[in-house]
This record gives structure tokens, C-alpha cells and sequence, in this order.
């Protein structure tokens, strides 16, 4: 967890980061260090989503596509989390 | 090999071979021995075709290959050396052309770690790391009929998607060369044999056109044919490795790649003998639309 309550913490997109969509997803390249990741729908809607907004306003958008879907919150955070360690966003407390 | 100085060769002597062009590299090779100089422009001969169609490259790169009294000297922007045969002075000439072709499109373009073909409405592409059996490929590929691309790298336009060839000779390793006895070459003074695609007689001319699939032909000794048809993502994560230099250009490579994963049926060969690799081949095209 990134620890604080949902709605305070904003992340954003790393520096120099390009974003490519394969038709079933997204890969991002991240120059430092050189990776590529490869996210599948899902991930990458929450990806696309997160650059500025807190983890709640992610999954208030994200429940606008999928409806429904019980424990989207606990799922969105823990997917930023995920991301987060990876490098493929920035938690804006760090900035 | 020790370093000469640059100005071993006498000007006086040189017999222009002629202009070559590998992937936008742009050089000329002189050689002051005439029977040399016939051997090194008939294994650069699809490249000198290439060279013809370039109408605005920049001055050449020169290399001078002069004949000592026990050596064969070689000098180039970046290297310059005495070889103790002609054997040796081709490997080298080949091997650096090869270098330099590739930092030229890892430079400005996207260029791809690859093999290539196309016959009547198909171009493949098959992307693999080196060992992975691409020139093996590529010689039967072009004994069954194909025209030859590439052994070894293929810039891929980033405008149009189109596949820019490299027609180097077709490099066959000593574990390949049985398979195919007809091409061995007169002279053998070279590890490799390097065999001119036409060895194998005339195919029609390439016309540049996007690639119809993309193969990933991946040698596992033992292991029994299967083809693999890969997800976009997937096919992504697969070619960015093939691809020259990917740092140098992120953005565009990123673009290129997508693009292609996005419109082409990307697939993994895994084979075991040349036999299953056109079986396989066989399969994917009965698969494809042309």
C-alpha cells in the first residue's frame, strides 16, 4: 500500500515514459532504467486514468466503464501499488 | 592483426570496385588486386544495386583493401588493419559493413534484428536473435523460390510500414552448410560461406510492401514443430529485443512496433530440423490472407 487514505494521494507518470497501444493493452517503455511493460486492458485503463487523480477518482472512472464490479477501490489501489513499485507511476508524495 | 597507417594503399594503384549501399550506409570499396576486387564486388553485388537507387546519399565511406607482400591490408574510417589472407580480409570487410549498416539505421530509423522474404503477394518478416537459424532460413526460403530481403536486418519505414532490404550475401555457418551443397563456394578460405541469393537463380525484384506476417522462427534442438500465433502485447514484448539500438529512438521504435503488432499476424515457430521450419512456413501461410 501506498499508506494514507485513497483520496489524498495523487500519482503521476513518470518522466520520459512512452505509452504504445497493441490493440489488447498498452506498453510503456521507461528510459530509466531501460524496461518495457506490458499492461492488459484493465491495468491499462488504470494507468491511463491515474496521472494526477487520487486513487478514488481512478476508480470512480474506472466504475464508469465496468459497472458493477464489487471491490473496485481495494482493486484499484492495490493495482497502483503494483505500479508504483514497478515504476510506471509516480506517488506524488515522493515528488 | 596490427593497425597500419592509413596511407598504406597507393591511390596510383586502386581499381574502383564500385558503390554499395547497406540499410543507408553509402560506401565504396577499392581494391588494387583485380582478382580480389572481382570477388569482393560479386559478393556486394545486390548491394550495388541497392547503391543505384540511392539518389541523394552523402559522400561514401572509402575502404581500401591493398595488397602487401604478406598481408593484406584494410583501412576504413574506424578500422584499419593487415590481414594475412583474403580469406580473412572478406570475413572482416563483411562483418564491418555489417557494423556499419547497422549503427547507420539504428541512428535515424527502425531497424530489426531479422530475416526476410516475399513471393508474389506475402512479405514475411522473421525477427530472431543471432543463432536462432535466420540464415539457414533465409537459404531455404530463397531455394524454394523466394525473394531474398535479408539474412540479418531489415529497417522497417516508419511512415508506410514498409520493409527496406539488405540483401548482404546469405551467411551460412559450417552446421548449415550441408543442407545445402549446391552453393558451396570455389574459394573456401572463409569460415562462413557467402553465398550470393542468386546462387540459387533469378527472383523477381522486391516490391517494398509492409510485412503479410511476422515469424519468430526459434531453433529448440529435439523439440517438436509448433506454432505459436501471438497475442499483440505479446508480439510486442517479443520483437522489442530484435530491434537495433531501441534506446536511441523510444518514441519512434515504440510507434513502429505498435504499429505493426496492431496490423500483422505475428507468430512463434519453434523447430527442431530445416524440414520442419517449411512445414511449418507451409502452415502459417495456408493461415494468412494474401
Amino acid at each position: 500500500m501506498t499508506g494514507g487514505p485513497p483520496d489524498e494521494v495523487r500519482h503521476h507518470h513518470p518522466e520520459g515514459v512512452v505509452a504504445e497501444p497493441t490493440g489488447d493493452g498498452l506498453v510503456l517503455y521507461l528510459p530509466f532504467p531501460e524496461s518495457l511493460h506490458l499492461l492488459d486492458p484493465s491495468a491499462a485503463l488504470v494507468w491511463q486514468l491515474a496521472d494526477g487523480r487520487s486513487p478514488a477518482d481512478v476508480s470512480s472512472a474506472v466504475a464508469g466503464r465496468f459497472p458493477g464490479t464489487p471491490r473496485l477501490l481495494e482493486d484499484v489501489v492495490r493495482t497502483l501499488d503494483d505500479m508504483v513499485e514497478r515504476g510506471l507511476l509516480i506517488d506524488g508524495r515522493s515528488l | 592483426m596490427r593497425a597500419v597507417a592509413s596511407d598504406h594503399v597507393d591511390d596510383r594503384d586502386l581499381l574502383p570496385v564500385e558503390g554499395y549501399r547497406a540499410l543507408g550506409h553509402w560506401f565504396q570499396v577499392d581494391c588494387d588486386d583485380p582478382e580480389l576486387a572481382d570477388r569482393i564486388a560479386g559478393l556486394l553485388a545486390p548491394l550495388r544495386a541497392a547503391a543505384r537507387e540511392a539518389s541523394c546519399a552523402p559522400a561514401p565511406e572509402q575502404v581500401r583493401i591493398g595488397r602487401g607482400p604478406d598481408h593484406v591490408s584494410f583501412v576504413a574510417e574506424h578500422s584499419a588493419l593487415h590481414l594475412p589472407s583474403d580469406g580473412q580480409v572478406v570475413d572482416h570487410l563483411l562483418w564491418y559493413v555489417n557494423s556499419r549498416a547497422i549503427d547507420e539505421v539504428s541512428s535515424r530509423g527502425t531497424g530489426l534484428h531479422a530475416a526476410a522474404f516475399q513471393r508474389e503477394a506475402v512479405t514475411l518478416l522473421c525477427p530472431a536473435a543471432s543463432g536462432s537459424g535466420k540464415s539457414t532460413l533465409a537459404a531455404a526460403m530463397v531455394r524454394d523460390g523466394w525473394t531474398y530481403l535479408s539474412d540479418e536486418a531489415v529497417e522497417v519505414d516508419d511512415r508506410t510500414g514498409d520493409l527496406l532490404p539488405y540483401p548482404k550475401p546469405i551467411t551460412l555457418d559450417p552446421g548449415a552448410q550441408h543442407l545445402f551443397p549446391e552453393v558451396q563456394p570455389i574459394t573456401a578460405d572463409t569460415v562462413s560461406w557467402y553465398v550470393d541469393p542468386q546462387a540459387w537463380g533469378e527472383r523477381p525484384a522486391y516490391s517494398p510492401s509492409p510485412p503479410t506476417a511476422v515469424v519468430l522462427p526459434c531453433f529448440s534442438a529435439g523439440s517438436d514443430l509448433s506454432i505459436d500465433d501471438l497475442p499483440p502485447g505479446q508480439a510486442f514484448m517479443a520483437l522489442a529485443p530484435t530491434t537495433f539500438q531501441f534506446r536511441r529512438g523510444p518514441e519512434r521504435n515504440m510507434r513502429v512496433l505498435g504499429r505493426l503488432v496492431r496490423g500483422t499476424p505475428v507468430f512463434r515457430l519453434t523447430y527442431a530440423t530445416l524440414e520442419q521450419t517449411r512445414e511449418g512456413m507451409a502452415d502459417i501461410l495456408q493461415g494468412i490472407p494474401a
